[in-house]
């Protein structure tokens, strides 16, 4: 047990010391989780919006794929996207494998699904003569699709941070498309699996909460969207 | 001038039911037009086409107004989740008008609501009738051609609902606005309105007291219009093709300041009759009767 509250107390010392080769994992971290969940939420949002608030023909069964893609395990979408950016794939010639930005096709894979499926869900549950009182107060095309966003903006933001939460602490897709690159795609997780496997528990353990230190601070940053 | 002119509307949310038929019908201008009818009749169904926001299956509606110009409020009305100045403000803005301040405070003002105890409220610290009062003001800001209030006095206080037909009849006024209001309570409605209709079925009726009868030996459906029954306190004779029954008069409401109707309650169910004056007092026993000969048949 002793590991454990030592790790914690390595955790501030790593944060406070400002250690070169943690803080070049965090860097790595939350850039690419980040910039990955930036481009979900874009692409994700307007999607799901359309599967939730409009009826067309093969909806129910788009709804049960994105479901099912909730369910991606990391290491199969690591799997993939290796065998799509190396050298010999059919992206091979973009050298995208062990870099960050490699990492980010995988992240963004399994962050998609998530905010599709979530906001699909948030549009559903938003109050039933939404889009009624919208448009009969004159709004229209964007402006319509804006406001409902903004109405329904508490079940977007579960959206986009249990899609944020998943990649932020995936290990399968930075180990396989990263390589745990000291320095250049070595990331918080990655350095967990690595310190632990050599058996620095109380490092995986600083890192491991280090991590959450970082969940804290990016639901903080969004606390403003979830005020009545 | 016709406000709407309907011929031969059919609409059915699936292929089995047809839950609106209305063959001809011609909605006025500038008039404040209640109907009344038990749940499921289609109103709400009726108002949505008539919006813009469903479209029928066959059949012709004319109206000179455009979608911009009509203002629908749900039964539910939904408030936006921001302060009661912005809900106000939401749709003016998206409309471009200019003077929104004086706007606000004169549709608050209509439904009763003061400017400094609501205008900075948010929308989760309104109660239900204030909330269907916030959503009128929001519509009357706007100041449509049309306003289409799907049962508006519903769940509401008696102030609420003095409010919600002051507010009516004050924009039908000094706007001209046309009004299309749903509801059950008809002495709200007679207070509101200066045009009435039943529907039944997905069928309109002109008139807002009609008796829908159905027949004891089959399913069909009759409508007594309440001219045709006559009221006594004094026992009536039963003659051939003519019914009598004795009940109690529960309500009397006077319409357009000239005429009486009362509402006789008999075993199982309740009978509006139509008379000139008010010579019955509430509480009474009555008799009344119809002649079968005046039963009008319709087809469902």
């Amino acid at each position: 047990m002793e590991f454990l509250t030592q790790g914690f107390f390595d955790a501030v010392k790593i944060l406070v010391s400002g250690d070169p080769e943690a803080f070049s994992a965090i860097y790595a971290t939350i850039t690419v989780s980040s910039v990955s969940v930036l481009f979900s939420a874009a692409a994700g949002f307007p999607i799901g919006f359309i599967l939730g608030y409009y009826n067309f023909f093969g909806k129910k069964t788009l709804r049960l794929v994105f479901d099912t893609l909730l369910s991606l395990p990391t290491v199969f979408v690591g799997l993939v996207v290796y065998a799509l950016i190396t050298s010999r794939g059919p992206l091979g010639e973009f050298n995208l494998l062990f870099t960050l930005k490699g990492i980010g096709i995988g992240q963004f894979i399994l962050a998609f699904p998530v905010i599709v499926s979530l906001s699909a869900a948030a549009t559903e549950s938003g109050e039933e003569n939404l889009g009624l009182t919208l448009k009969s107060l004159g709004a229209r095309k964007l402006d319509f699709f804006l406001s409902y966003l903004w109405e329904i903006r508490h079940g977007l933001l579960t959206a986009f941070l249990t899609a944020y939460g998943r990649i932020l602490t995936e290990v399968g897709v930075s180990m396989m498309v990263g390589g745990n690159i000291k320095w250049k795609t070595r990331t918080v997780t990655t350095a967990i699996a690595l310190e632990t496997g050599k058996g620095y528990f109380e490092t995986g353990i600083a890192l491991g909460a280090v991590l959450l230190f970082i969940a804290l601070l990016v639901n903080l940053s969004l606390v403003f969207l979830r005020k009545r | 001038m016709n406000l709407f002119q309907i011929r031969n509307l059919l609409f059915s949310y699936s292929d089995k039911n047809c839950v609106l038929k209305i063959k001809e019908l011609d909605l006025r201008k500038e008039e404040i037009i209640v109907f009344s009818g038990p749940n499921g009749s289609g109103k709400t169904t009726f108002f949505k086409i008539l919006s813009g926001f469903l479209k029928p299956d066959s059949g012709e509606i004319k109206t000179d107004l455009r979608f911009s110009e009509i203002s629908y409020l749900p039964q539910e009305p939904c408030l936006l989740k921001r302060s009661v100045k912005k809900n106000l403000e939401y749709g003016l803005k998206i409309r471009k008008i200019l003077n929104i301040d004086e706007r606000i405070d004169h549709a608050l003002g209509m439904t009763g609501l003061s400017k400094e105890k609501y205008l900075n409220r948010k929308w989760f610290e309104l109660s239900g009738g204030e909330k269907k009062r916030v959503a009128l003001s929001q519509r009357l800001a706007l100041r449509p051609l049309l306003m289409i209030l799907d049962e508006p006095s519903e769940s509401v206080d008696s102030e609420t609902r003095f409010y919600l037909s002051e507010a009516v009849k004050q924009a039908s006024f000094e706007w001209k606005t046309s009004f299309i209001i749903s509801t059950h309570d008809k002495i709200w409605g007679t207070q509101t309105g200066n045009s009435f209709y039943s529907m039944l079925n997905g069928n309109v009726f002109e008139g807002g007291f009609l008796n829908f009868i159905k027949s004891e030996n089959s399913n069909e459906l009759f409508v007594i219009r309440p001219e045709k029954i006559t009221i006594s306190e004094t026992p009536i004779k039963e003659r051939d093709f003519c019914l009598v029954f004795k009940g109690f008069v529960s309500a009397c409401i006077l319409v357009c300041k000239k005429e009486y109707y009362y509402c006789v309650d008999l075993n199982d169910k309740k009978i509006w009759v139509k008379s000139a004056g008010k010579n019955i007092s509430t509480g009474s026993f009555v008799y009344i009767s119809y002649d079968k000969n005046n039963f009008e048949k319709f087809e469902s």
